[in-house]
């Protein structure tokens, strides 16, 4: 890791490459900044009075928007908006979906909570939104640039659409370190989505089956507060685990601080509930006692507890570890 | 004629040539960079975005063999026609001169 800023060729060859196979990936970033700096050189020796960094910008120029190059390198097609279009168009997606969505669901959720909806509808009502505003914007953008792809004869250019074309300033820096794997981000983020969707579903359709009376796990008074919380704190971290890998840093000290905040907003609520004895659902205990069940519902609290706070302290560490193995700390 | 009429359909001709252009060049081993300017100085005007990929995928077609040459300033990567290129190149020149065989039947 060195503490120097990147250059722009730095940014270059990482926005291009960046989508690229592991197999391929160091190799064409290699010749692409022989290429880039040869480039460069003969600038200069045309044009002596040229200095490093305009020779720099002219040579990236030369070579254009980097995602048309790394698609070129990868060989996929880009069909639906064809290839003159595509970067402008995956450009306009994703800077309208990361700001339009949150804002508006925000501003949706808080309008509900000052006509006194309850948390658990709010927060229904709000991820509703947020998938339908996806979609939404999703489809119409990309209507609105196949319409204009497919009505204009030939000739069609960024510069006609007033499209503004790709300039080097508009590189993203490049991450510092090697980017955490895309598959640990994934299986964390399913993980969490699995338990969401297994406290949600033991509640709505409980297979816990007493006397042909189906009851459910969790006391469902707690729905009033405390599941929608730790449904919150469950998004929370797929929230956290898609930035971290997004910002591509691996594990820093700041992300494993993040991360042993995050873990202990989630376990907290579980481990105070647990402490209480009030997790599981009484009816569901007396149920088990009157049907001759040895059950101890204090032992099943402190076994919950004990894990909740086992696997926040375990993954904390995890992190902390990561952080060393990645040279961010001192050994 | 219009221009960029012109223009337009010149470069849908080379198009397919910047392929035997490179495979003929590449009878000695050359670098992305100076292939570019020996292409341009013969008058294939590509740009790097194009060729630099295109070079990769005749790699990939087993058409060139490259090689890493690090003794230089700045490692570069040598690229060199195989027997599967060279034979490629025969057999697009072969095409090439039967078309205009046949162009020149039907004027």
């Amino acid at each position: 890791m060195t503490a120097t800023k990147p250059t722009l060729t730095d940014r270059y060859v990482h926005a291009a490459t960046r989508r690229l196979g592991e197999d391929q990936r160091d190799d064409v970033a290699l010749e692409l900044r022989a290429g880039i700096a040869d480039r460069v050189e003969a600038l200069r020796a045309e044009n002596p009075i040229l200095d490093e960094e305009s020779a720099e910008h002219a040579a990236l120029v030369e070579l254009g928007d980097p995602d048309a190059l790394s698609a070129s390198y990868a060989g996929t097609p880009q069909q639906l908006i064809g290839p003159e279009l595509f970067p402008a168009w995956s450009r306009v997606m994703r800077a309208v979906l990361v700001t339009v969505v949150p804002i508006v669901t925000v501003i949706l959720m808080a309008i509900d909570a000052f006509a006194g909806e309850s948390i658990g509808s709010i927060a229904g009502h709000g991820a509703w939104m947020a998938v339908a505003l996806v979609v939404h914007i999703s489809f119409w953008i990309t209507l609105s640039f196949v319409v204009v792809e497919r009505s204009s004869e030939g000739g069609l250019t960024q510069e006609s659409l007033g499209i503004t074309p790709w300039k080097p300033e508009s590189l993203p820096e490049p991450p510092l370190g090697p980017r955490g794997s895309l598959g640990e981000t994934l299986t964390n983020i399913a993980w969490l989505a699995i338990l969401g969707i297994l406290l949600i579903w033991q509640q709505v359709a409980p297979t816990v089956r007493i006397d042909g009376e189906r009851l459910p796990v969790i006391d469902p008074d707690l729905w009033s507060f405390w599941m929608p919380l730790v449904l919150v704190t469950l998004a929370c971290e797929i929230a956290f685990e898609a930035a971290k890998y997004r910002a591509g840093a691996g594990w820093t000290p700041g992300f494993a601080a993040l991360n042993t905040v995050t873990g202990l907003l989630f376990a907290a609520p579980i481990a105070w509930l647990a402490s209480q004895d009030r997790l599981l659902n009484p009816a569901l205990v007396q149920a088990l006692t009157e049907e001759g069940v040895t059950f101890d519902a204090s032992i099943v609290h402190a076994a919950i507890l004990a894990a909740a706070l086992g696997i926040w302290i375990w993954d904390t560490i995890d992190g902390w570890r990561k952080v060393g193995r990645a040279g961010g700390l001192p050994a | 004629m219009n221009d960029d009429v012109l223009a337009s359909h010149l470069q849908e001709l080379r198009r397919g040539t910047v392929v035997m252009a490179a495979l003929a060049t590449l009878t000695r081993p050359t670098y992305g960079y100076a292939l570019l300017e020996e292409l341009a100085a013969a008058g294939f005007a590509v740009d790097g975005n194009t060729l630099y990929p295109l070079l990769r995928r005749l790699e990939k077609q087993g058409l060139l063999t490259s090689e890493w040459n690090t003794e230089e300033s700045r490692p570069r990567k040598f690229y060199r026609c195989t027997p599967e290129g060279e034979a490629l190149l025969t057999a697009l020149l072969d095409e090439w001169q039967s078309l205009h065989t046949s162009i020149e039947r039907l004027r």
